[in-house]
This record gives C-alpha cells, sequence and structure tokens, in this order.
C-alpha cells in the first residue's frame, strides 16, 4: 500500500502547497520522530521511530518537488504516472538525439536546440502549475495532464542533460 | 547495478545499427519509448515479397539494457517471417541476454518495437493496394 504523504503532514491533497508552511510541519514532526528522542526506549521504540523518521523524510522530499509530489498524487489515485508518449514527442526526441550523436555538429544548431528545449521545459513547469489550480479546484480531468506532463518529462530532461553537455565539450 | 556479459557484448558490438527508409513501402517502422527512463527506441524492417524479414535496423537512445534488447529483436528478426516474428516474445529477451528485474520494461519496449514496426508495415501494404 501506498503511504499517502499528503496525511503524514496533515495535509489534504492539494498540490498548490505553501513550501514554507511544509518545512514547519516538517520540522515539528522531525522533532517528534527524531531517534535521539528515543535512545532509551526499547529496540522496537528505537526501530519504529527510525522507519517514522525515514518515512517522514521522504514525504517531506517528495512532496517539496512538484514533479515528485504530482507523481505521488497519482499514484494515490491509482493511476499509471505515465502513459505511452506520443508518436511526435518520440520523433522530435529522436532527431535531436541524433543531432546529438554526430561529431560534427553545427555548435550553432546545437545552441540553438537548447534554447528551444529550454524554453518547452519552463513550459512544461508553467503547464504543471496551472494544472495544479485545476485539481485543487475539483477538476478530476487534471489528473490526465498530469500524467501527460509526466510522460514528457524525463525526455524534456534528458535532452537538456545531453544538450548542456555537449555545449560544455 | 552490474549488467551481464551478453548485455554488454550487444552494447559494445550493436548487432545491425542504422536506420532503413522510412518512406519505402517495403519497410516497416517502429518508434517505441519508455517515458519513466526517457528512452526512445527505433526498430526497422524491410520485408520482401515472399513476406519475409530481410533486414532488421535499429537505433536506441537509452540505458544499456535497452540498446541490447533492441540489437538482439533486430537478430531474432533476421530471416523470420511476420507471424514467425509475431511469436517473438519479451521472454525471450529477458532470458538471453539476464535481464534483472528492474531492467524487464526495457525487453517490453523491445518486443513493442517489432509489434509497432510490423503494424507499419502492414498498414503502408493496405494503403498501397
Amino acid at each position: 500500500m501506498v503511504v499517502d504523504y499528503f496525511a503524514v503532514f496533515s495535509l489534504e491533497r492539494r498540490l498548490g502547497i505553501d513550501l514554507e508552511d511544509l518545512g514547519r510541519r516538517f520540522r515539528a514532526q522531525s522533532f517528534v520522530v527524531h531517534p535521539d528522542f528515543h535512545a532509551r526506549g526499547t529496540q522496537a521504540e528505537r526501530s519504529e521511530a527510525q522507519d517514522r523518521s525515514a518515512e517522514l523524510n521522504e514525504a517531506y522530499r517528495t512532496l517539496k518537488d512538484p514533479f515528485r509530489r504530482t507523481r505521488h498524487l497519482l499514484e494515490l489515485e491509482g493511476r499509471d504516472p505515465e502513459s505511452k508518449p506520443s508518436q511526435v514527442l518520440l520523433f522530435e526526441v529522436f532527431e535531436v538525439q541524433e543531432l546529438l550523436e554526430e561529431d560534427g555538429s553545427d555548435p550553432l544548431e546545437l545552441k540553438k536546440a537548447e534554447q528551444e528545449w529550454r524554453q518547452r521545459w519552463s513550459a512544461l513547469v508553467g503547464d504543471l502549475e496551472k494544472a495544479f489550480g485545476r485539481w485543487d479546484s475539483g477538476d478530476l480531468a487534471a489528473l490526465d495532464t498530469f500524467v501527460e506532463i509526466l510522460t514528457r518529462r524525463r525526455y524534456y530532461e534528458n535532452l537538456l542533460a545531453t544538450l548542456s553537455e555537449r555545449l560544455k565539450a | 547495478m552490474p549488467y551481464s556479459d551478453k548485455v554488454i557484448d550487444h552494447y559494445n558490438n550493436p548487432r545491425n545499427i542504422g536506420s532503413l527508409d522510412k518512406g519505402d513501402a517495403s519497410v516497416g517502422t517502429g518508434m517505441v519509448g519508455a517515458p519513466e527512463c526517457g528512452d526512445v527506441m527505433k526498430l526497422q524492417i524491410r520485408v520482401n515479397e515472399l513476406g519475409i524479414i530481410e533486414e532488421a535496423k535499429f537505433k536506441t537512445f537509452g540505458c544499456g539494457s535497452a540498446i541490447a534488447s533492441s540489437s538482439l529483436a533486430t537478430e531474432y528478426l533476421k530471416g523470420r517471417s511476420l507471424d514467425e516474428a509475431l511469436e517473438i516474445k519479451n521472454t525471450d529477451i529477458v532470458r538471453e541476454l539476464s535481464l534483472p528485474p528492474v531492467k524487464i520494461h526495457c525487453s517490453v519496449l523491445a518486443e513493442d518495437a517489432i509489434r509497432a514496426a510490423i503494424a507499419d508495415y502492414q498498414s503502408k501494404q493496405e494503403t498501397a493496394k
């Protein structure tokens, strides 16, 4: 069973999260479950405190990051976080990867590709935040948008990582 | 995570790497991807008048297991009829390459690519009729 990380912080399953508030909740709870406070307890109590501390840290890491938070929500809602990428996306990615593969690629062309995908990445992050608002106001169809965005995410990230590596070289 | 010797062999010496002319009526192209890793795999077949796969090529941007799975898939495909090609299962690839559980999806991707390439070839033949 998936642990509900929103519930760990007594939060509703909303995606628009105030990070300062989340940080405060995290610190307050870390204090309670910190293994040092249970150092004199029984073996079982200590191990329980350790488990809860690890879970709390994972919950915080997950909710802090907008993409991981969204992925977690989809898991809780019983949805596959990714779907089959569209043919258009696959061919686009393939084309850039081929450009990157060549040794003598034109640096200007690489720079152009990097700018384009960086813009697309910003747009993707913007789309995600817009969809947060839809989900938080009760629009269930936002879940489909999340799947669509998460399906694109790794492709964008991988391409940008490879592009900046190539531009550095 | 250690790769098996066979994965390393296919990674270092990929079989049938390259591209065929996507516009050619005797060529079927399968383009598939694993969104959880951001992998893209292109697998192409050239089918002769007898319905036998004469040539198979692949190009994969992804991890070693994805490259090895598609490389092995092209080896399996050559000389088979389309029906025989559809009998190739991802579990054949898993066994041959000794893929660990976390890399099974790479073999599934290769099976999807085979099916997509065959479907593409068949739909081209339909339109040509």
